[in-house]
């Protein structure tokens, strides 16, 4: 059990970890121990790698092979290719921006003693000069009143009125022209409304992230004044939306992760390493803590084996195609054997039909039988299936083969989230029926993550095939690499399926050896992409 | 908030027939008396520039949130040669009268004022019309004046 234990420290430390600097090396390495008694066989592997490589080229066997000699769990691929390019890491940590906020305030209490003001009024002097320490440092030894001026923290004259919340028999407020206003606000400058007007006026600008100031002059209304005003901590939302936008404006150093309602932050602390990546063909990936991996160069998920270029090129051509393309991707296929019209409602490309019971690919839509073995079919563009029709059209039917597969694996790794949060209920019922740890159960999660990074992999492995020369050996050993990871992934994707929470403890063995599968074999595939680019035999085109 | 516009109303009134610094808006009123949304402004061209003896027709739209949010101002369509005026649609250039310039402190008379003052000193930096822009930019002002003031007499706009 020493296994799983190691396993969930790991894990444990990946997600209360407010900064997550990438891994260290002493905890991988313990859990590399973990394979030795991990039984998977690779004789299918090896057998494979008899098979096309010894036609001419040895380094087939070489990927196939490649993740028997460095077992590891926790590794990306992006870590593992650093190791062979000597590409330095990318340091990053990932951030929401209340943390950046949290860490903002942390610096604050060191910078504080040199204004010798309060803590409100450096952070609106901090929002005024973009967070920039250094430049309003700099600006702050020259002219101190100069700043205070400018960041309407103080009067160009000076006044004796006091700012806060007033009370009143009778106001009339100039902005709503209504009487009998009893609460009112005012700033050092005199201009004084009701606090209504001063709440609307100030909700209004919540989301724009910049100073508020008095809606007369320039005088700055501050954390505090704000909190006072609304009743609540708006200012959070000010501070939130301020950093927003330091964020988009540093966006060399700090990236959003692309996905859906995902508010972390990534920020790379070493810039100089990126510049390294794109001689090898490899792409700075980062791994946020809801565990989404993406680019952080493009901004795009996560597109080994391709580099950002044959990303940027694919998705604007799918982007120029997809209307040509949309009737091929309707959500439902008609039976091959009954032409009874099916949904796919699950991430497994292996189907059975509830009407006939017939079991067939989804993707190709030949019978199952023959799926199981060796590699697909599918994952291969048959020359036959060009019949002398003009180039052009070979060009476009050829493309609209790959993007079929492709945005085919996008919809199922879309399931594959779905999946994930239904996984996430099994783990919680298997830990209230069956009375197990919380620990025990994660091979679960641990499994859908292999599960969609693979499925990630082989989506934009169908570009780099597209754009790579067919008749090179490496493009025919890449594609065997395919055939084994979509082989892996829907062998995964099949077994997520099961229901019964007895059964899935009972089977955990094999999700555990499944999961190790579907990652080296991910890995496998990236590697020998990035050869493809390497060499040049994959050149992506506009 | 119709209040305020009542308000301001009354103050209108008031200001325009009493304050001799407003003399240049010959009017500001709602179009009609139904509708307080809709208002109409009067203002002469001001001295010394190629707008002079000549005067010009603004049309408010006031949200229903205004102050909160700034009036939908712009000039009546094909009647005004500016570098900040899209003189096909008569729409204005003006920061102020953009949300994230405007605070709920200015009013309508505030708008019809700034927009006299954009007329006499026009903004090359953010221009609408480009052609008139590049003249101010070149410092021809006398092609830039005979320009405005061939368009402002009935000049045609050519292709447009």
């Amino acid at each position: 059990m020493a296994y799983s234990v190691k396993l969930s420290d790991y894990l444990d430390g990946d997600e209360d970890s407010v900064i997550l600097e990438f891994e260290s090396d002493s905890e991988i390495d313990e859990l590399g121990e973990v394979d030795e008694d991990s039984s998977h066989s690779y004789s299918e592997v090896n057998e494979f790698s008899d098979g096309p490589s010894d036609k001419k080229d040895t380094g087939g066997s070489r990927y196939l092979d490649a993740d028997q000699k460095k077992p590891s769990w926790g590794r990306g691929l992006t870590e593992m290719a650093y190791e062979s390019s000597g590409v330095p890491k990318l340091a990053y940590s990932c951030l929401t921006t209340d943390q950046m906020f949290d860490l903002i305030l942390a610096r604050l209490e060191r910078i504080q003693p040199i204004f010798e003001i309060s803590y409100g009024d450096i952070i609106v002097m901090l929002q005024k000069y973009g967070w920039s320490e250094e430049r309003l440092l700099e600006d702050w030894t020259e002219d101190q009143e100069r700043v205070l001026v400018s960041c309407g923290l103080k009067l160009a004259t000076s006044s004796n009125r006091s700012r806060g919340i007033q009370d009143h028999s009778d106001f009339v407020c100039n902005i709503c022209c209504e009487s009998n206003k009893q609460r009112t606000f005012r700033l050092e400058c005199g201009h004084e409304y009701c606090i209504e007007c001063y709440k609307h006026y100030i909700k209004d600008k919540l989301l724009e992230g910049k100073i508020i100031s008095c809606m007369s002059c320039s005088l700055a209304l501050k954390n505090p004044d704000i909190d006072a005003i609304v009743g609540d901590n708006s200012s959070q939302t000010l501070m939130r939306s301020s950093i927003k936008g330091f964020i988009h404006k540093h966006n060399n150093h700090y990236k959003w992760c692309p996905f859906v309602d995902c508010n972390c932050v990534i920020q790379v602390t070493n810039i100089s390493a990126l510049s390294e990546f794109p001689r090898f063909h490899l792409s700075p990936f980062v791994v946020c803590n809801n565990h989404h991996r993406f680019c952080f160069k493009c901004g795009l998920e996560s597109h080994a084996p391709g580099d950002c270029q044959v990303a940027e090129v694919w998705v604007k051509m799918a982007q120029l195609e997809s209307a040509n393309l949309n009737w091929v991707l309707k959500n439902t296929k008609e039976c091959p054997k009954c032409g009874v019209n099916i949904e796919k409602n699950g991430g497994c490309n292996h189907m059975t039909c509830q009407s006939c019971e017939y079991e067939f690919c989804w993707i190709c839509e030949l019978p199952w039988e023959g799926h199981g073995g060796g590699f697909f079919e599918c994952t291969r563009f048959s020359k036959d299936e060009k019949n002398g029709a003009t180039e052009t059209k070979n060009s476009l039917r050829k493309y609209t083969f790959y993007y079929k597969l492709f945005s085919e694996h996008e919809n199922s790794s879309k399931l594959d989230w779905a999946l994930g949060l239904a996984v996430e209920q099994k783990v919680r019922a298997l830990q209230e029926n069956i009375g197990i740890s919380w620990i025990e159960t994660q091979f679960l999660p641990e499994s859908i993550r292999s599960l969609i990074e693979g499925r990630t992999t082989l989506k934009w492995s169908f570009p780099v095939a597209f754009y790579s020369d067919p008749s090179h050996n490496l493009t025919k050993i890449f594609v065997d690499n395919q055939a084994l990871l979509v082989s892996a992934v829907e062998d995964l994707s099949q077994l997520l399926q099961v229901k019964d929470p007895h059964d899935i403890i009972a089977r955990k063995l094999e999700f555990y050896n499944k999961a190790r599968f579907v990652q080296s074999r991910n890995r496998a595939l990236s590697e020998c992409g990035r050869d493809l680019l390497c060499k040049r035999i994959c050149v992506p085109r506009g | 908030m119709s209040s305020r516009l009542v308000k301001e109303y009354k103050l209108i009134f008031k200001t325009l027939s009493q304050d001799p610094t407003y003399s240049h808006i010959l009017s500001l009123s709602p179009s009609s008396d139904e509708n307080l949304r809709q208002w109409e402004s009067v203002i002469s061209g001001p001295p010394e520039t190629a707008y002079y003896g000549h005067n010009f027709i603004l049309l408010f739209e006031v949200p229903s949130n205004y102050p909160l949010e700034p009036p939908k101002v712009q000039f009546q369509a094909n009647a005004v040669p500016h570098c900040n005026v899209d003189y096909d649609s008569g729409r204005i250039c003006l920061n102020i009268l953009e949300d994230a310039h405007w605070t709920p402190a200015w009013d309508l008379l505030h708008c019809v004022h700034a927009i006299w003052l954009l007329l006499a000193n026009p903004e090359p930096d953010s221009p609408l019309d480009v052609d008139l822009a590049c003249l101010i930019r070149a410092k021809d002002f006398s092609a830039h004046n005979t320009l405005v003031a061939y368009y402002l007499n009935g000049g045609s706009r050519g292709s447009k």
